[in-house]
C-alpha cells in the first residue's frame, strides 16, 4: 500500500479518534451529576447566586450552542478556563503534564530495557534455568497491580532503607539528580507491569521466529549464531512486539494515573480525578483531551516504527 | 580410485522423542563425485531431507548424527569443529531449501541475502564482525558499491533475474516464486562451492517453472563444475537432471545406479514399484498399480528389510539386516537378499536358498561396507 | 434419521464431530490439567480463592465489620487475627475473604460481560460483513486500545458507583478485543465447507451461527477469556484503590490497599496483604491460562 497512504491513514484515523473523544468527553462530562456552580459557592449559597453564575459561566444555553462553542473554541487551541481556579485550562495542565510525562517516559524505557533483553536470553535458553527465572520473574510483574509495586518500593527505598526521597516531585529544570530520584521509583512502579507483558511477547515472538525456515537458511550459509540470532531473527522477532507495545500503551497510560496517586505527585492524573471530584468541566475536558492526545501521538510514533521494520507495509506485494 | 567428492559411509541419524527414537537414517552410505548430478529419491518420511541436513551438520537436539564417516575432499566433517564447519557451510557446500517463500528472510533485501555470503566466505576485504553486521543491518544499509553487493547483482543476473540492480534492493515477498527461488541458487553459489545440495528445490512450484529451475541447476554443472545432490520425490525429476540415483526407502537404502541403469534394469523390488506407479500417457491399464501397505513406523522398527511386509518377492532371508550386493549394471548396487549368491531366483520370487547365504550376508557386511545397526 | 440429523451427526476422518462441539478440546482440558503443573498449580489457587468468596460467610472469623475501637493488631496468629486488624480494630483475615467476593464477582462478571457483549457484537459482523461489518467495527474501533482507565472512571463519575457500575465500566474494555477475535473465527469458517454445506441443507443464519460456528471458536475465546480475568481483576483494585469503584465502605481488595495507604509505615500489613491476595490470584489465573493457551494452541496439536 505504500509508507505514504499507510501512515496518512493513521494520522487520519487518530484525528477521528480524538475527535470522538473530545465530543464524548463533552457530553459526558455534562452527564456527571453535580453542578459545578453550586459546588463552587458551597451547600449555603443562595438560588440567585447559583443561577447567576451559572449564566456567567454559559451553563444556562441550549446544549448545541455550548457544544460548538467548545469546539470553535478547541479549533483555536482555546481550552478554557477553569471553573475553580483563575488559571486557563491549558496553564493549569501545562504545570502538571512534566511529571506524567517524564514517569511515562522513564518507565516506558525500563520496560523496554529489561523486556527484550530477557525476553530473548528466555527464547534462546529455552526450558533452561535462564527461562525459568526470567518467565517467573515476568509473571509476578504482570500479576501485581502497578500501584502496590510503587507502595513496596516505597516502603522499602523511602522507609527501610532511605536512599530515595518518597513523595513529590522534582522538575527537571532544578538538577537531573533530584529529578531522577523522585522519578525512578514511580516509573518501575510503572515500567514493571508494562514490561512483564513485552517481555512474554518478546519470547514467544522469538522462539516462533526460531523455528523459522530462514534461519535455517542462514545458518546453512555458514553464518554463526550469534549473528543469525541478531540479524536474521531479531527483527522478525520486534514486529508483534511493537504492534503489542502500541495496543498496551493504554495500560501504561492507567499506570502512571494510580502511581502518581501513591506517590503523591501532582501530575495530569491527580489533576484529573480532583477535577471530576470537583465538577470542573472545563479541567475535565482539557485534561481528557490533551492525554488522549498524547495518547495517540504515542500510537502513531509506535505505527511508523511498526512502518521501518516491516518492509511489508512500506513496499507492497508481488508485482 | 580418485577419492571422491563427497563420501558418506553408514550415516545414522536419530531422534529422541517421548515414544522411543525415530531412526530417521539408518544406516546409509553413498558418494557423490565431482562435477556430477546425484538424486536422492524416496517418498516422504524415507529420510532423504534429514540425509541432507545430517552432511550439513544442521541437525539439532533432539537429534542425533552418527557416522563412520562424512567426508569432503578427503576431511572427516564429523571432526571439524563448529568454526570449521561454519566455513564449509556456504562456502564449500551450498544448501537449497524446498519452500523459497519461508526459506528466505522476509525483512532482508534479496540482494543483502546473497551478498553475506559472499562477504563472509570470500576475499571482498569487507569487515565481517559482528559489529559491522549489525551497523549494516540496522544502520547504514549495505552500500550498493560495496564489493559483494556488486557479486550479488551478478549472481542474479546468472541465474536469469531480470533487472539485477533493482530486484537487489527489493524484499522477498516482492517477488513471484521461481524468482525466490532462483534467488536461492544465487545466495547458493555467491560462495563458488563445489556441491549444492538442493532439497526438493521445485516442489513447491508449477511445472512451468519447475523446468526452469532444473535447467538452472543443470547450468551450473555445466558451467562451474559444481556437483548437485537433488533431493526428490519426483521420478521424472530424475530422470531428466540426474547423473546418479540412490533410492531411499525407511531410512535405508535401496539401490544405487546411474540414472539409465535404473531405468532401463531396475533391480530392487521397490524401484520397480515406484516405476510402475507411474502414469503414462498412453497408459491403458484401467487401475494404476500401487504399493500397498504404509511405510514402518520408524520407531519400532523391526530388522531386516524395511520393505519386507509390502514386497511380493519376500522370502525367509528378509529377516536379515540388509547388506550391498552388485546390480546388473556398472556402479549398479542393490540391497535386497534376491541378489545375495546363494540364492536362485525364478522371475521374481526366491526359489531356493543355499546354505551360504547366511554366510555371504556375513561377509559381505564386514566388508567395508556395514549393515545398518552395526558400526566397526 | 432427516437430512439434517444425519449432518449434525457427521464425523470428519479422525473421528471428530464436524458440527458442535469439539468434544476433542474438552478431553485435551483435561489431560492438560493432568499433566501441566502450570495449570494444576493455577487451578488449585483459583479454586481455593472462589471456594474462600463463597464460604466467606461461613467460615470467617469475625464480621468484617465489627469494629473493636482503638485496637490495631499487627498480624499474629495468638491474637486471634492472623492477618491483623485496620486501624478501626476490623479482623483483615474476614475482610479479605469478603473482599474476595467483590473483587472476584466484579472481575469475572466484568469480563463476561465484555464476552457476551463483544462476542455477539463481532459474530454478527463477521458472518453478515458489508456494511453491517464496516459499521460496527468502526465503532469499536476507534476507542480501541484507548487508556481503559480513563473511560472507566468517566463511567463511574457518570453513573456513579455501585457493583454493576464499577462492572460495566471495567468490562467495557473488553468488549473490543472479544469482537475482533470472535469476528475473525467466523470469517475463516464462514468460508469452510461445512458451513456452505449447512446452507445448502437449508439452516436458518441463526441457527448455523450458534449451533455451528460458536462451538468451534471457543478454544481461542477460553483462553482470552482467562488472560482478561486476571486484567479485570487488577483493573477493579485500581478503581477501588483510586476510590472510585464500589461504594468505599465495602471491602474490595483494592478499597484495602487504598486505606491502608496511610498508615503503611505503622501498618504495613494494611496495604500489603491485600496486594499478596490480589498478586496469588492473578498469578493462578496466568498460569493457568497460559497453560491453557499452550493446550488449545493448534500449532502443538498433534503429536506426530
Amino acid at each position: 500500500m505504500g509508507m505514504k497512504r499507510y501512515l496518512a491513514k493513521r494520522v487520519a484515523h487518530s484525528f477521528v479518534v480524538i475527535y470522538v473523544v473530545a465530543t464524548t468527553v463533552f457530553f459526558a462530562v455534562r452527564a456527571i451529576p453535580g453542578d459545578p456552580a453550586r459546588m463552587m459557592l458551597g451547600g449555603d449559597a443562595s438560588a440567585e447566586a447559583i443561577s447567576a453564575l451559572r449564566q456567567e459561566m454559559g451553563l444556562n444555553q441550549p446544549m448545541y450552542v455550548q457544544y460548538f462553542r467548545w469546539m470553535a473554541q478547541i479549533a483555536t487551541g482555546d481550552l478554557g478556563n477553569s471553573i475553580f481556579t483563575d488559571q486557563t485550562v491549558l496553564a493549569r495542565l501545562a504545570g502538571v503534564a512534566e511529571p506524567t510525562l517524564s514517569i511515562a517516559a522513564i518507565g516506558m524505557t525500563i520496560a523496554l530495557l529489561i523486556a527484550l533483553p530477557a525476553g530473548i536470553v528466555s527464547a534462546v535458553h529455552q526450558n533452561q534455568i535462564e527461562d525459568y527465572v526470567a518467565t517467573v520473574v515476568s509473571f509476578l510483574g504482570i500479576s501485581m497491580p502497578g500501584f502496590w509495586i510503587g507502595i513496596i518500593l516505597l516502603i522499602t527505598f523511602a522507609d527501610l532503607w532511605p536512599v530515595l526521597p518518597a513523595f513529590g516531585y522534582v522538575s527537571i529544570g532544578e538538577g537531573i539528580v533530584p529529578w531522577f530520584q523522585h522519578v525512578i521509583l514511580p516509573a518501575l512502579a510503572v515500567g514493571l507491569p508494562y514490561g512483564g507483558i513485552l517481555m512474554r511477547m518478546t519470547r514467544s515472538s522469538m522462539l516462533e521466529v526460531l523455528n523459522e525456515d530462514y534461519m535455517r537458511t542462514a545458518r546453512a550459509k555458514g553464518l554463526n549464531s550469534r549473528l543469525v540470532l541478531f540479524k536474521h531473527g531479531l527483527q522478525n522477532a520486534l514486529i508483534p512486539v511493537v504492534t503489542i507495545a502500541g495496543i498496551l500503551l493504554g495500560v501504561l497510560v492507567a499506570g502512571v494515573v494510580a502511581v502518581e496517586i501513591v506517590f503523591g505527585i501532582q501530575g495530569l492524573g491527580r489533576l484529573l480525578i480532583r477535577s471530576i471530584e470537583r465538577r470542573d468541566f472545563p479541567v475535565i475536558q482539557g485534561a481528557v483531551i490533551v492525554i488522549s492526545f498524547v495518547f495517540v501521538f504515542m500510537n502513531l510514533f509506535v505505527d511508523m516504527l511498526y512502518t521501518a521494520i516491516n518492509p511489508k507495509i512500506a513496499y507492497g506485494g508481488r508485482e | 580410485m580418485s577419492e571422491s567428492l563427497l563420501e558418506v559411509e553408514n550415516l545414522h541419524t536419530t531422534f529422541g522423542t517421548e515414544r522411543g527414537d525415530v531412526h530417521a537414517v539408518d544406516g546409509i552410505s553413498f558418494r557423490v563425485e565431482e562435477g556430477e548430478v546425484f538424486g536422492i529419491v524416496g517418498e516422504s518420511g524415507s529420510g532423504k531431507s534429514v540425509t541432507a541436513l545430517s552432511i550439513m551438520g544442521l541437525v539439532d537436539a533432539p537429534g542425533r548424527v552418527d557416522a563412520d564417516a562424512i567426508r569432503y575432499r578427503g576431511e572427516n566433517l564429523l571432526d571439524a569443529s563448529e568454526n570449521e564447519m561454519q566455513s564449509i557451510r556456504g562456502g564449500e557446500i551450498a544448501m537449497i531449501f524446498q519452500d523459497p517463500m519461508s526459506s528466505l528472510n522476509p525483512v532482508m533485501t534479496v540482494g543483502e541475502q546473497i551478498a553475506e555470503v559472499a562477504r563472509h566466505h570470500g576475499d571482498y576485504g569487507e569487515s565481517t564482525d559482528f559489529l559491522s553486521e549489525m551497523k549494516r543491518k540496522y544502520v547504514t544499509g549495505t552500500a550498493t558499491g560495496s564489493r559483494s553487493w556488486q557479486r550479488a547483482v551478478e549472481l542474479l543476473d546468472t541465474v536469469g533475474i531480470p533487472d539485477p540492480e533493482q530486484r537487489a534492493q527489493e524484499y522477498p515477498h516482492q517477488l513471484s516464486g521461481g524468482m525466490k527461488q532462483r534467488v536461492m541458487i544465487a545466495q547458493a553459489l555467491a560462495a563458488e562451492p563445489s556441491v549444492i545440495v538442493a532439497d526438493e528445490p521445485t516442489t513447491a512450484l508449477d511445472v512451468t517453472i519447475e523446468a526452469q529451475i532444473l535447467d538452472e541447476l543443470l547450468s551450473l554443472r555445466d558451467e562451474f563444475g559444481v556437483s548437485v545432490v537433488l533431493i526428490t520425490h519426483d521420478l521424472a525429476v530424475v530422470r531428466e537432471t540426474c547423473d546418479r540415483v540412490a533410492v531411499m526407502y525407511a531410512g535405508e537404502l535401496m539401490e544405487t545406479a546411474p540414472t539409465r541403469t535404473l531405468f532401463e534394469h531396475p533391480s530392487h523390488p521397490y524401484t520397480n514399484g515406484l516405476l510402475k506407479s507411474i502414469p503414462k500417457v498412453n497408459d491403458d491399464r484401467e487401475w494404476l498399480d500401487s504399493i500397498e501397505g504404509n511405510v514402518p513406523d520408524l520407531i519400532d522398527k523391526p530388522a531386516g528389510c524395511p520393505f519386507r511386509d509390502r514386497c511380493d518377492s519376500a522370502f525367509e532371508l528378509c529377516q536379515k539386516p540388509l547388506v550391498s550386493y552388485p546390480g546388473e549394471g556398472v556402479d549398479h548396487e542393490v540391497r535386497c537378499h534376491l541378489y545375495n549368491d546363494a540364492v536362485e531366483v525364478d522371475g521374481d520370487e526366491a526359489v531356493a536358498v543355499a546354505d551360504d547365504a547366511t554366510e555371504i550376508i556375513e561377509q559381505r557386511s564386514d566388508a567395508g561396507r556395514p549393515v545398518g545397526g552395526e558400526s566397526l | 434419521m432427516s437430512t439434517r440429523d444425519r449432518l449434525l451427526n457427521a464425523v470428519d476422518l479422525s473421528g471428530r464431530r464436524v458440527f458442535g462441539i469439539r468434544t476433542d478440546l474438552v478431553e485435551r482440558f483435561a489431560r492438560v490439567l493432568g499433566r501441566d503443573l502450570r495449570a494444576q498449580v493455577g487451578f488449585t489457587i483459583v479454586v481455593l480463592f472462589l471456594l474462600a468468596a463463597v464460604f466467606a460467610p461461613e467460615f470467617a472469623p469475625y464480621d468484617p465489620m465489627a469494629q473493636e475501637y482503638g485496637i490495631l493488631q499487627s498480624p499474629s496468629l495468638s491474637s486471634g487475627h492472623p492477618f491483623g486488624t485496620d486501624s478501626f480494630g476490623r479482623d483483615m483475615l474476614s475482610r479479605l475473604m469478603f473482599g474476595a467476593r467483590i473483587s472476584l464477582a466484579v472481575g469475572l462478571g466484568a469480563v463476561t460481560f465484555g464476552a457476551a457483549v463483544g462476542i455477539v457484537v463481532g459474530m454478527v459482523a463477521g458472518y453478515y460483513g458489508g456494511w453491517i461489518d464496516d459499521l460496527l467495527m468502526r465503532t469499536i474501533d476507534v476507542m480501541w486500545a484507548f487508556p481503559w482507565l480513563l473511560i472507566a472512571i468517566m463511567l463511574v463519575a457518570i453513573f456513579g458507583q455501585g457493583f454493576w457500575n464499577v462492572l460495566f465500566a471495567v468490562g467495557f474494555a473488553y468488549i473490543d478485543d472479544f469482537a475482533r477475535l470472535a469476528r475473525g473465527e467466523v470469517l475463516a469458517i464462514r468460508e469452510e465447507e461445512f458451513t456452505m454445506a449447512a446452507k445448502s441443507i437449508g439452516l436458518v443464519d441463526r441457527e448455523i451461527i450458534f449451533e455451528e460456528v460458536f462451538p468451534n471458536t471457543v478454544a481461542p475465546l477460553i483462553v482470552q477469556f482467562t488472560v482478561f480475568s486476571a486484567r479485570a481483576i487488577l483493573a477493579e483494585s485500581t478503581l477501588s484503590f483510586l476510590g472510585l469503584g464500589v461504594k468505599p465502605t465495602t471491602p474490595t481488595w483494592g478499597a484495602l490497599l487504598g486505606q491502608g495507604r496511610g498508615f503503611i509505615t505503622q501498618a504495613w500489613w494494611i496495604s500489603i496483604i491485600p496486594g499478596i491476595a490480589i498478586m496469588i490470584t492473578v498469578l493462578g489465573i496466568n498460569l493457568f491460562g497460559d497453560a491453557l493457551r499452550d493446550a488449545f494452541d493448534v500449532k502443538e496439536a498433534d503429536e506426530t
